[in-house]
């Protein structure tokens, strides 16, 4: 009894929101967007863990939740919950709640997923959906911070999808303290995850995205950008990588450095421009250094982390917790200030530029590859042409055939040739 | 003959006689054809559910008749051939549907529907052959039938695509012909058999079996849109949108695509082809196909286009897993033929129902269409994401396999072509997402046509609903039994010695 | 009785009856039409009646008079004349069908005589036994089929008609000396005996060179096939049909049988190569004239040239390769025949309705003939060699034969032949699918001119799924075998 009730509460948690997404389902509904975040708040207060599988989903995959994650699972329901209250008197719209909910079941699913398949497809998910929530209604500086995040989202998202083809080479179960045991000799794995959740995290120096999108993004999208990709993203690196087993002193050291580097580079931005509507940004940027750099110092030093790894999951929380924060202090301080758009722009324009190169030089090399593809067919269409170009020739042949005196000739050559061909 | 042996040839009668009845009916016959129509429809679907019944039971059918002093044609039912049927005529249906919604009113429609029967019997006949000279006649059968739904418009256009299509596919069928005439000097047989059946050709032929698998694949590969054989399909794009449907998803390409499955592991066998050498330069091949296919894709405006590029980067997919020649590459190769046919057919319902309903043709036409079409765009969002490779939808099950075994016979570059495949995929489709879901419309529709209050009409809603659902239940539900996952783990334990 | 039937010599009816019928048409020309049509279905009834006797009571051999051979004329019917006669009788059937609408008076008094002549020449020249009886109705047939070509009496159709004239006479006269030749030589004119005695003489050789060269010609092998498209372009649909149907495969029946009995055996591999080359260089001259005639009746005749070609590639072949290559040459010749016939009533019913058979105008014509297109389209499938069809199972056979040896310039040759076939069948058929302009006047066709096209064109198709029982009927008397000595 209590496994099925188990099982109820874990699933219902995701399968509810997706549920509510049917238009016919949420429009009938009263603030469909609290009602959905429901049952996750229940299980976070609900005490034991749980865990379930359903084998033929997917590959087997399933839903958990121990002591630690119940923090993530706290503070991405009070996030949400913020951001649904925040959104309620903005564009209530059909579109906007659909966006609204997937990418809310991603992000519950991602805290709740037991092994890495379900935690992947449920990162994509999430991923996508808050793209849609970033751009929605937005200004051009927004979408274009948009385009780059998806840009790196999408980078990502390949980098982690061949990291986990090689992680189910390296094993047959997915689960990911198995997972962990596994991959210790597969360096590949290590620096393909790395790259994949750095980027979805915006750590320095991916965190263009992250900063742009500050200056005019929608309130909700605020809201929920430490929570969603960011704090999502962390977790991710915690559960997929091999930490508190065996040294990694490459990668470590790599981790370490680029926290501290995103850390100091934060401060000095934040001191420079001194905006308090971009201080949400720059801290985000500076919490997560400082989280990769306890992940490096993890995976460096195994020992140490397992003695201070109970402190990730609150860190990760806080994180999450902190534009939340933050926005509601600004809102009640008030006060508003200037963009700073340029800067941004060229940073990202930059970008788009070597993209525009990069397509100049495929089209030509295209034209190129078609001519040759090409050439087979235009042989062999143009064939009637040629032929009509020989026509005088060949109507000439047919006619002199066709003279007595050719062919009577050509008959006793036959005859000829035949008799000679006989004897011989 | 016993009831066994009549089923195959049943199934192949029960498109062919509508179909011949539907030449003689008159335009305005409407009621009658369409019943024909989903009659035949309904009874290959009745049919093929029987044969499945039969054979978890552990039956046998086949159907052999005398064809030559010494080659029968032999229609049987096997795993591999079951599985491209129940995809044929299953997908048949939908498109009959969508077809008679989409073709209301327009002329020839009783010349149309009479080809559309015959192209599926040849289908159905691909599918269900027994050995290579059945496989050749339907497979030149499919290549008459389906000339003229390309030509069906009657356009000088329409007239040069046909051409086109002619010479390609006709100089493939020349190169098949020979190549399998000259493999029947040398092995007196040619019945399909798993792991092959050169086993008793001596080394002294080698070079002779080169150059017949060079032939085969050629062949095939036309109708496959292996590149440079491809240049036919983008031009086909002319045709109407449940033939493009049709051909690119269930009939022509994916018969060439079944061909190199058939010819790699059922007359070669994948291991001795491998010995031979021939599975290396196939996978380049197919892994240049698949990259090219996507760069074109990128350049081109037109919505149908687009899709066609992207249809030959797919079907080379299939290629790849063969050429890798491992047991779970095949899976992924295998498991792809069904996984691509229901994304991509819903890909190009979807853009039929745009051009039918809103005379939208471009992409750049489509800006803010999602919310006049919502319906229409999510079935196309569902397969657009599935052929990005994002799970859960079917594609994403796919590479999965695709990838592992890759890695398992230690070709990791594979999986940068899996990669590179999938960032040029997102990069093409993600805009046709953005535009419709996230810009506001233009102030008209190219040419609209007015359905009242629904979006559009319920034959060609129905269709491209059903095949998203699909799509995304065949990737989510892969594990479950008798998924097609699980199918094509059943075919690929066939054709790999098992000691 | 079920045994009396078997009793009947039908061999003589076959012969018998056509002419009896020409007879008849010839005195009373009112009733023409309907004694013809008779007449050709009771041929048709008699062919079946033969295969049965045949199928019973093995090969077939009939003193005529009551004198055997050497000295007197003897009827022989084996697998090959057997399937020769069936050919002659499907053809026959169809093109008197499609003569009945097709001709009205006075020419249909003028056309059924000869017909049925003609029927009768063929006949018999099947069931010949001697080089000299082969000679007769070689001769009769050709005098009749010249006679038909000229019957629409214009001034081109007599040009046609005269310049085939010369031809046909000029073939026969080679022959003839052929004839005498051996005669001379070996004192009889029974193939079987001049099987047996034969050896290798100058004046066997001087015999093999004429008799190869005149039949040759008339069997319009490349580069003798001059008169092969006039004679079509101004001929009437059924005579076209026929000519190119029956009358030239009369001629090939001849050679072949003259190689199988009596020069095969000497092994003159050097004449077969040459006569494999010829053939090859007709598929593809004839392809490629076909590709670029503005006409559908020369681009049919052409094509006519480029399928003869193609029987002529066994030569080369048939020592290595068993059977197959005969095999395929007497499947090439009986779905050319049906396919064939049905593209020239084809290329009639499209004159009939326009008044043109311009190609390039056949759009406007086309489309309202549906099932015309529909014969052309499974004939064209037939000579194009695409499955499944009559003419995809005799290429097949010949490609196997090639290929078994070797041969690989055979098999290109084969395979361009069907490409270029492909071409010209499809340059037509494009049109039936185009958006026609404006429909100009047209006169009606009647409706057995159209079905007689399309069942000629279907019978090609069903050909495809025959070939197991018929190759057992032509193997019936090992024709291509060492033929059984005479009693």
């Amino acid at each position: 009894m209590s496994n099925s009730i188990n099982a109820l509460s874990l699933w219902l948690v995701v399968v509810w929101p997706l549920l509510l997404v049917i238009p016919a389902l949420h429009s009938r509904l009263p603030s469909p967007r609290h009602l959905a975040i429901l049952p996750a708040a229940l299980l976070a207060v609900m005490p034991g863990d749980a865990s379930h599988v359903l084998p033929w989903l997917m590959f087997g995959t399933g839903l958990s939740i121990e002591g630690d994650s119940r923090w993530i699972l706290l503070m991405a329901v009070t996030v949400w919950l913020a951001a649904a209250t925040v959104c309620n008197k903005q564009l209530a719209q059909n579109r906007s709640t659909v966006l609204f909910l997937l990418t809310l079941t991603g992000n519950l699913g991602v805290i709740l997923a037991a092994d890495l398949v379900g935690f992947f497809v449920f990162a994509a998910l999430m991923g996508y959906g808050f793209y849609g929530l970033l751009v929605q209604g937005s200004d051009v500086a927004v979408r274009r911070a948009a385009r780059l995040y998806l840009i790196f989202l999408i980078i990502a998202d390949l980098a982690l999808f061949e990291a986990l083809l090689l992680a189910a080479f390296a094993t047959k179960e997915l689960q990911f303290a198995a997972v962990q045991q596994a991959v210790t000799e597969t360096p590949l794995y290590l620096w393909l995850v790395f790259a994949g959740f750095v980027l979805k995290a915006g750590i320095w120096p991916f965190h263009l995205w992250l900063t742009a999108a500050f200056k005019s993004a929608s309130q909700s999208a605020l809201l929920l950008l430490g929570g969603a990709p960011v704090a999502m993203a962390l977790l991710g690196m915690e559960r997929w990588l091999p930490l508190g087993d065996t040294a990694v002193y490459a990668m470590g050291t790599v981790a370490q450095v680029v926290g501290v580097a995103a850390l100091l580079y934060a401060t000095l931005r934040f001191f420079t421009h001194m905006q308090m509507k971009t201080l949400p940004a720059w801290g985000l940027v500076a919490t997560s250094g400082i989280f990769v750099a306890f992940i490096g110092t993890g995976l460096t030093y195994p020992a140490v982390w397992q003695q201070y790894e109970y402190l990730a999951y609150p860190l990760i929380a806080a994180l999450g917790l902190l534009p939340t924060l933050v926005v509601i202090i600004a809102r009640l301080e008030g006060r508003h200030q200037t963009t700073d758009v340029q800067l941004v722009d060229v940073s990202i324009s930059w970008a788009a530029g070597w993209g525009r190169l990069i397509q100049q030089w495929l089209t030509k090399s295209l034209a190129g590859v078609q001519a040759l593809a090409g050439f087979f067919e235009t042989k062999a269409l143009e064939l009637p042409q040629y032929l009509h170009q020989w026509q005088t020739l060949l109507d000439d042949a047919e006619r002199r055939l066709r003279r007595w005196t050719v062919a009577i000739t050509l008959l006793s050559l036959l005859a000829l040739a035949v008799a000679l061909l006989a004897i011989g | 003959m016993n009831w066994n042996a009549w089923l195959p040839l049943l199934m192949v009668a029960s498109s062919l006689l509508p179909g011949l009845v539907i030449f003689g009916l008159g335009e305005q016959r409407f009621r009658l054809r369409t019943a024909l129509n989903l009659s035949g429809a309904l009874a290959k679907l009745a049919l093929v559910g029987w044969m499945l019944w039969g054979v978890y039971h552990g039956q046998h059918f086949e159907t052999r008749l005398p064809l030559l002093p010494d080659l029968d044609l032999v229609l049987r039912a096997g795993p591999l051939s079951l599985l491209f049927v129940t995809l044929s005529a299953g997908l048949w249906l939908l498109t009959t549907i969508y077809a008679i919604g989409y073709l209301e009113g327009s002329p020839h429609r009783s010349r149309f529907f009479g080809f559309f029967s015959l192209c599926v019997t040849a289908t159905v006949g691909v599918a269900m052959s027994g050995n290579l000279i059945t496989f050749l006649l339907f497979y030149e059968l499919l290549t008459l039938a389906t000339y003229p739904l390309i030509v069906h418009r009657g356009t000088e256009e329409a007239r040069r695509a046909g051409q086109s299509y002619l010479v390609y596919t006709l100089c493939g069928g020349a190169a098949l012909l020979l190549g399998t005439v000259w493999l029947y000097t040398l092995t007196g047989t040619l019945e399909f058999t798993p792991r092959g059946f050169i086993h008793a050709v001596g080394e002294e032929h080698h070079l002779a079996l080169v150059v017949i698998f060079i032939l085969m694949i050629g062949g095939l590969g036309v109708k496959a849109a292996l590149v440079p054989l491809h240049g036919w399909l983008p031009k086909a794009m002319v045709a109407p949108a449940p033939v493009s449907a049709l051909l690119h998803a269930v009939a022509v390409v994916k018969a060439g695509a079944f061909g190199i499955i058939r010819v790699v592991y059922e007359v070669f066998g994948v291991e001795r082809a491998a010995m031979l050498g021939l599975t290396g330069p196939l996978a380049v091949v197919a892994a240049v196909t698949i990259i090219y296919g996507s760069v074109r894709a990128l350049f081109q405006d037109d919505l149908k286009r687009r899709l066609a590029f992207s249809t030959i980067s797919q079907v080379s997919y299939i290629a790849l897993g063969v050429a890798i020649a491992g047991p779970i590459a095949t899976i992924g190769g295998v498991v792809h033929l069904v996984h691509q046919g229901l994304m991509k057919i819903t890909l190009f319902f979807c853009a039929g129902n745009l051009a039918e309903t809103l005379g939208i043709h471009k992409i750049s036409e489509m800006n803010g269409v999602g919310r006049r079409m919502p319906w229409t765009m999510a079935a196309f969002t569902v397969g657009a994401l599935g052929m990005i490779g994002a799970p859960p939808i079917a594609g994403f099950i796919s590479k999965w396999y695709l990838g592992l075994g890759a890695l398992e016979v230690g070709q990791g570059w594979v999986l940068l072509v899996l990669a590179g495949s999938s960032l040029l995929n997102a990069a093409y489709f993600l805009p046709i997402l953005y535009r419709a879901w996230f810009r506001a419309p233009a102030d008209a529709w190219p040419h609209e046509h007015d359905f009242g209050d629904k979006e559009t009409a319920w034959a060609l809603l129905l269709p491209p609903v059903i095949t998203a659902l699909l799509a995304l239940g065949a990737g989510l539900l892969a594990a479950a039994p008798f998924s097609p996952l699980e199918w094509a783990q059943l075919i690929s334990q066939r054709e790999f010695y098992q000691p | 009785m079920a045994a009396i039937f078997l009793e009947i010599p039908w061999a003589v009816v076959l012969i018998l009856l056509p002419l009896s019928g020409a007879m008849a048409c010839f005195l009373w020309p009112a009733v023409a039409k309907s004694v013809g049509l008779v007449t050709v279905s009771m041929l048709a009834l008699s062919v079946a009646g033969l295969v049965w006797q045949v199928m019973e009571y093995g090969v077939y051999r009939h003193a005529v008079g009551g004198w055997g051979a050497p000295l007197g004329i003897d009827l022989y019917a084996d697998g090959l004349s057997l399937l020769m006669l069936a050919m002659t009788a499907l053809v026959g059937l169809a093109v008197s069908i499609y003569a009945t609408g097709y001709f009205e008076q006075p020419h249909a008094a003028r056309f059924w005589p000869l017909w049925l002549l003609l029927l009768a020449a063929l006949n018999a020249l099947f069931l010949a036994a001697d080089i000299f009886n082969l000679y007769v109705t070689l001769e009769l047939m050709g005098l009749a089929a010249v006679a038909l070509s000229a019957l629409s009496g214009s001034r081109d159709a007599l040009g046609g008609a005269m310049r085939y004239l010369l031809a046909t006479l000029l073939g026969s006269l080679a022959y003839l000396f052929g004839v005498a030749l051996l005669y001379h030589g070996f004192g009889s004119v029974d193939m079987a005996i001049l099987g047996q005695r034969l050896e290798a003489t100058p004046i066997v050789w001087a015999a093999l060179a004429l008799m190869t060269t005149g039949l040759a010609l008339k069997t319009a092998l490349f580069p003798f096939h001059f008169w092969l498209p006039p004679a079509h372009a101004s001929a009437p649909a059924p005579v076209s049909a026929v000519l190119s149907a029956l009358v030239v495969k009369a001629s090939f029946y001849i050679l072949l049988r003259l190689w199988l009995e009596i020069f095969g055996p000497l092994g003159v591999e050097g004449v077969e190569t040459l006569l494999g080359l010829l053939g090859a260089a007709a598929v593809l001259w004839g392809s490629v004239q076909a590709l670029r005639q503005t006409r559908l009746k020369l681009l049919v005749a052409y094509s006519t040239v480029a399928q003869i070609g193609y029987l002529f590639l066994a030569f080369p072949l048939a020592a290595g390769s068993g059977i197959t290559a005969w095999n395929a040459v007497a499947y090439l010749a009986l779905s050319h025949a049906l396919a064939k016939a049905a593209m020239f009533l084809v290329a009639g019913n499209l004159l009939r309705f326009g008044g043109h058979d311009r190609i390039a105008d056949l759009d406007r014509v086309v489309q309202r003939l549906p099932l015309t297109v529909t014969a052309f389209a499974l004939a064209g499938v037939s000579i194009m060699g695409l499955p499944p069809s009559g003419g995809f199972i005799g290429k097949w056979l010949l490609l196997e034969a090639a290929l078994q040896q070797g041969r690989w310039d055979l098999a290109v040759v084969m395979m361009l032949g069907g490409l270029l076939a492909a071409g010209y069948v499809f340059k037509v058929l494009g049109f039936a699918f185009t958006q026609a302009g404006v429909p100009h006047e047209s006169k009606t066709v009647p409706a057995s001119m159209e079905w007689a096209a399309l069942l000629l064109a279907v019978a090609a198709i069903v050909l495809g799924f025959l070939a197991a029982p018929l190759l057992a009927l032509v193997g019936i008397g090992a024709p291509f075998g060492i033929s059984e000595v005479a009693p």
